[in-house]
């Protein structure tokens, strides 16, 4: 009797438990219609200095999609890659090295846009009085950057390059903001990161290698545009749209520079100068370059980058090129310039 | 058959229910490994991470380097918080000074002044010590304090009436009569103290559990972060029942009074 009553107690929790996880499944059908369209679309945005600034600041989102825009704001690709993969975004800026990941992972989105190429935005400085040169330099010295992050993967490669190993610098995962904090105390002698910390740090610190420097040594670090693959099938046209929204953000900042700094300056609340500043630290790519881009460059890099985080031991197993091939799409650029 | 047994049979069966809806969702294949991973890959990490450690830590030093961290905070806290604890309890002055500034940073979320204290003392060992020790402390000065205010007149009167010093009250009476609430805010602050632990290696750390499944959900690691949530929360019980043995042991009258 009373194990009978333990076996019913039992089972009704695994019920309630069950019934819990399929309800918090059901709870994302309400925003699509009965063919399976979407009616509101979820943008993750890292307020990236590229054409997505421009497209949030005109409002281009709200008037090109043909459907309701939920923006959501991230502070790292981390977050993005976990809103992804739990479907509460469905498109996304983050940068090459969480994209990697995620990939690896089995996160299921494609890239089919690339916001900007990394230039000398994120850069590797050292204190002015620390008496480091050059990144050879940099042994026995502690350097903070943010783990997992493309000035991780930057930094890394930088240090490769000149044959230093790991265990001659001491690495310390550091956010911006505590960057700046430790930089401060003098906790740490060098740091890569990008803006607004960059900016600060340069106060009394100078740059001794960017990832425009890496890029034209073969170490490409960019910020991808992703989409979730469920949603791109079923939403082809809002992706298509959204490609279009990002070519139209792009010729602002490339033809009219001016106009992108103020926009940019007044919604990241930074000067005019600052904004100005930033634009030239990246490259934006034309319609044909993101497709020849999107062809090797993007895929490559990808590879390259999870084979390095395998190295790490961050990550089990890398997939093959061809994985990270079928999981960048030049099909929405060639439909949006059609 | 005695009756303490049914209780332990539903905890069993609890903790097996668990696991195999676990089993169970994984094995549908609804959910990706990220989301979910199965109990086999959370195994099997755990095997890699015991033979090949963590990011050139084993698993061994991982979870030394953060008893480490928790244990100095503790005996700091213990070594603190009892004694001003009982203070203020005894002292209504003591208590008007220490109250308000404990009552203050107490609700706070340690991840909201954890900045500051960075800023304050660097990102090595000193700020995260800190952050456990004001984590612990609170917990362990209001018990203190309160387990002394309840204690019944009639004990320090009785022990007046028997010319006791002030001295002597506080040592013979107050304090014994008052354990039973130190243990419960010692219980407390260990409790809080390792739920504070994640937040304490978030910056600048480069071993530790906490630190651990952070780095690995920085990777989307989600098997590792399983395992290492449920090595801390095995650890967390083993430690909390070191402290009720400790409490069993020590006041032994608890209950019978």
């Amino acid at each position: 009797m009373k194990i009978r009553r333990i076996f019913a107690v039992t089972i009704s929790a695994v019920f309630v438990l069950g019934l819990l996880v399929l309800t918090s499944c059901g709870e994302k059908s309400e925003n699509t219609d009965e063919n399976g369209k979407a009616k509101v679309v979820n943008i993750g945005t890292m307020n990236l200095v590229n054409g997505d600034l421009i497209a949030q600041y005109e409002k281009l989102y709200e008037k090109e999609l043909g459907v309701d825009v939920n923006i959501v704001n991230f502070d790292s690709g981390k977050d993005v890659n976990t809103a992804l993969a739990s479907g509460s975004i469905d498109i996304s800026e983050l940068g090459s090295s969480p994209s990697a990941l995620g990939i690896s992972n089995n996160v299921d989105y494609e890239v089919f846009w690339i916001g900007d190429v990394i230039g000398s935005a994120e850069s590797l400085v050292v204190k002015n009085d620390s008496g480091v040169e050059t990144v050879a330099d940099l042994k026995g010295k502690k350097i903070g950057t943010p783990f997992a992050s493309t000035a991780h993967y930057s930094l890394l490669n930088a240090l490769k390059l000149e044959g230093i190993s790991e265990s001659d610098v001491t690495l310390l995962d550091l956010q911006p903001d505590d960057i700046y904090a430790a930089w401060q105390r003098g906790d740490i002698d060098a740091a890569y990161v990008w803006y607004p910390v960059l900016g600060n740090l340069l106060k009394d610190g100078k740059v001794i290698t960017h990832s425009e420097e890496l890029a034209d040594k073969g170490v490409i670090t960019a910020n991808l545009n992703v989409v979730r693959t469920e949603f791109a099938e079923k939403n082809p046209d809002i992706v298509t749209n959204y490609v279009k929204v990002q070519i139209k953000a792009n010729d602002i900042l490339k033809n009219d520079a001016d106009k992108a700094a103020d926009e940019i300056s007044k919604i990241l609340e930074i000067s005019k100068e600052d904004a100005t500043d930033q634009i030239t630290q990246f490259k934006y790519l034309t319609s044909d370059e993101q497709i020849d881009y999107l062809s090797d460059k993007i895929p490559t890099t990808l590879k390259s980058t999870a084979d390095f985080l395998v190295e790490q031991g961050s990550i089990k197993t890398a997939p093959d090129l061809d994985v990270f091939k079928g999981k960048v799409t030049t099909k929405f650029i060639e439909e949006a310039v059609k | 058959m005695k009756k303490i047994s049914t209780e332990k049979i539903l905890t069993v069966m609890t903790v097996i229910a668990i696991f195999m809806v676990w089993y169970i969702i994984t094995a549908t294949g609804l959910f990706s490994e990220t989301i979910i991973p199965s109990p086999k890959s959370v195994w099997e990490s755990f095997v890699d991470v015991s033979r090949n450690g963590y990011k050139g830590h084993s698993l061994l030093e991982h979870l030394a380097t953060s008893m480490k961290r928790l244990v100095i905070a503790y005996l700091l806290v213990v070594v603190t918080a009892v004694p001003l604890g009982l203070l203020s309890g005894y002292n209504s002055k003591v208590r008007a000074v220490l109250e308000p500034i404990v009552e203050f940073y107490r609700p706070l979320p340690p991840l909201a002044y954890y900045t500051i204290l960075v800023l304050w003392l660097g990102i090595d060992e000193s700020s995260k010590l800190a952050l456990l020790y004001l984590a612990g402390f609170a917990p362990v000065y209001i018990a203190c304090v309160s387990g002394v205010i309840r204690i019944r007149e009639d004990y320090i009167n009785g022990a007046k009436t028997l010319g006791a010093s002030k001295r002597q009250i506080f040592f013979y009476v107050v304090f014994p009569a008052a354990l039973p609430d130190i243990f419960t805010g010692l219980r407390t602050a260990l409790g809080v103290e390792y739920t504070t632990l994640v937040a304490a290696e978030m910056v600048a750390a480069t071993a530790g559990m906490g630190w651990l499944v952070l780095d690995a959900s920085n990777y989307l690691r989600s098997d590792t972060v399983f395992m290492g949530v449920i090595i801390m929360g095995i650890t967390g019980i083993l430690l909390d029942r070191i402290i009720r043995f400790a409490e069993k042991k020590i006041i032994h009258w608890k209950g019978r009074s």
